[in-house]
């Protein structure tokens, strides 16, 4: 996995490709670090180059959520496709967290 | 293998032999009978068995007198007492209530055996959790449903008794684990019941997959039209469960006392 992160205004964005599997819990530390010394309010991962997520993903995004929120901070998943929106669909992160399309 | 200990208390015999009917189709129990309640507070003296089911209309002793006789036996803790009445009424909780009685569920008749199955089973799953090093109870009463998948730290039981299937875990929830909870998810997929109850009371550490696991299980479970709840009250990871949401996506189950 790797990932790109552009500020902007209207908030901070992760671009993140590749797969996210348990061997990257280092790099999504690494993320969450990255946003929570920025300043935006809203932390957008955007999914659409991410080709495949495993269930340690889906934990890692509930930890990315629950260390954001804990600073006031939200996170959205946005343009999930394939794999990855499947398994998003199918572990209903919607009711903890912000998906968009 | 120690077998559960199940005392039967109930002067009409017809009512026993229904009860006991019942008890064999959940799994292979060591069942005494009592036919009033002098009886039923000797043997469970003898005995001390893991679960009582007690008619409260009994002559002798009624079953709160039992019970009341019972009070402050120290392994009286590890019973489950179930009393079956012909009526709840406020007066009769009220008595349970102000005078500490154990009773764990009070059990209306004409009784509800698919609700009472719920409950009997869910009795039995933490007693062969308590006896894990003989191996679980119901597996050998059931050994098509119930399977069990081992590994080093981590152990899957999925118990399916038609209205309710228990998937409990014991051990270390984490991706090293992986293999086991792939032959649960594998497993899973032959449920007949329900409304599943994933019991993670046991669970001592939980990672990121193990968090993604629980979200995933329930989440597909839904899909399959499967009520799904968590069994977590005297659980290690209860916390971490909690901060992360887990308990948004899947309702608590709760056991106390239940008028069922």
């Amino acid at each position: 996995m790797e990932y790109r992160i552009d500020s902007a205004e209207q908030g901070l964005s992760a671009y993140i490709t590749g797969r996210l599997t348990f061997n990257d819990h280092a790099k999504i530390r690494s993320l969450i670090a990255e946003a929570l010394a920025g300043v935006s309010n809203t932390v957008c991962f955007d999914l659409d180059e991410l080709q495949f997520i495993d269930s340690a993903a889906v934990g890692m995004l509930l930890i990315a959520h629950e260390e954001l929120n804990k600073s006031g901070r939200r996170l959205v998943l946005r343009n999930a496709t394939g794999q990855v929106k499947r398994v998003i669909t199918v572990a209903q992160l919607s009711k903890v967290i912000t998906v968009e399309e | 293998m120690v077998g559960m200990r199940i005392l039967i208390a109930d002067d009409n015999a017809t009512m026993r032999s229904m009860l006991e009917k019942f008890a064999g189709r959940i799994g292979r129990f060591d069942i005494d009978f009592a036919g009033n309640g002098k009886e039923a507070l000797r043997f469970y003296r003898e005995k001390h068995h893991q679960l009582v089911i007690i008619d409260n209309f009994m002559p002798e002793l009624n079953g709160i007198d039992v019970l009341r006789e019972l009070r402050g036996d120290p392994l009286l803790d590890n019973t489950h007492v179930m009393m079956i009445t012909g009526e709840v009424n406020r007066q009769l909780v009220t008595t349970i209530r102000t005078e500490f009685l154990k009773i764990d569920d009070l059990i209306a008749k004409p009784i509800d055996f698919e609700k009472m199955t719920a409950k009997v089973t869910a009795v039995v799953s933490r007693f062969n959790r308590k006896n894990r090093a003989n191996g679980p109870l119901l597996r050998a009463a059931d050994p098509v449903q119930a399977q069990t998948t081992k590994d080093a730290t981590l152990t899957a039981d999925v118990v399916d008794r038609g209205s309710l299937a228990i998937i409990e875990l014991n051990g270390k929830l984490v991706n090293s684990n992986r293999s086991v909870i792939a032959k649960t998810l594998k497993d899973m997929q032959t449920i007949f019941a329900k409304t599943i109850v994933i019991d993670i009371n046991g669970v001592d550490e939980i990672d990121d997959f193990g968090c993604g696991t629980l979200a995933i299980m329930s989440g597909w479970l839904s899909l399959n039209e499967k009520e799904v709840l968590l069994a977590c009250d005297d659980c290690a990871t209860k916390e971490r469960i909690t901060s992360l949401g887990i308990s948004k996506l899947v309702p608590e189950y709760k056991g106390c006392l239940d008028i069922i």
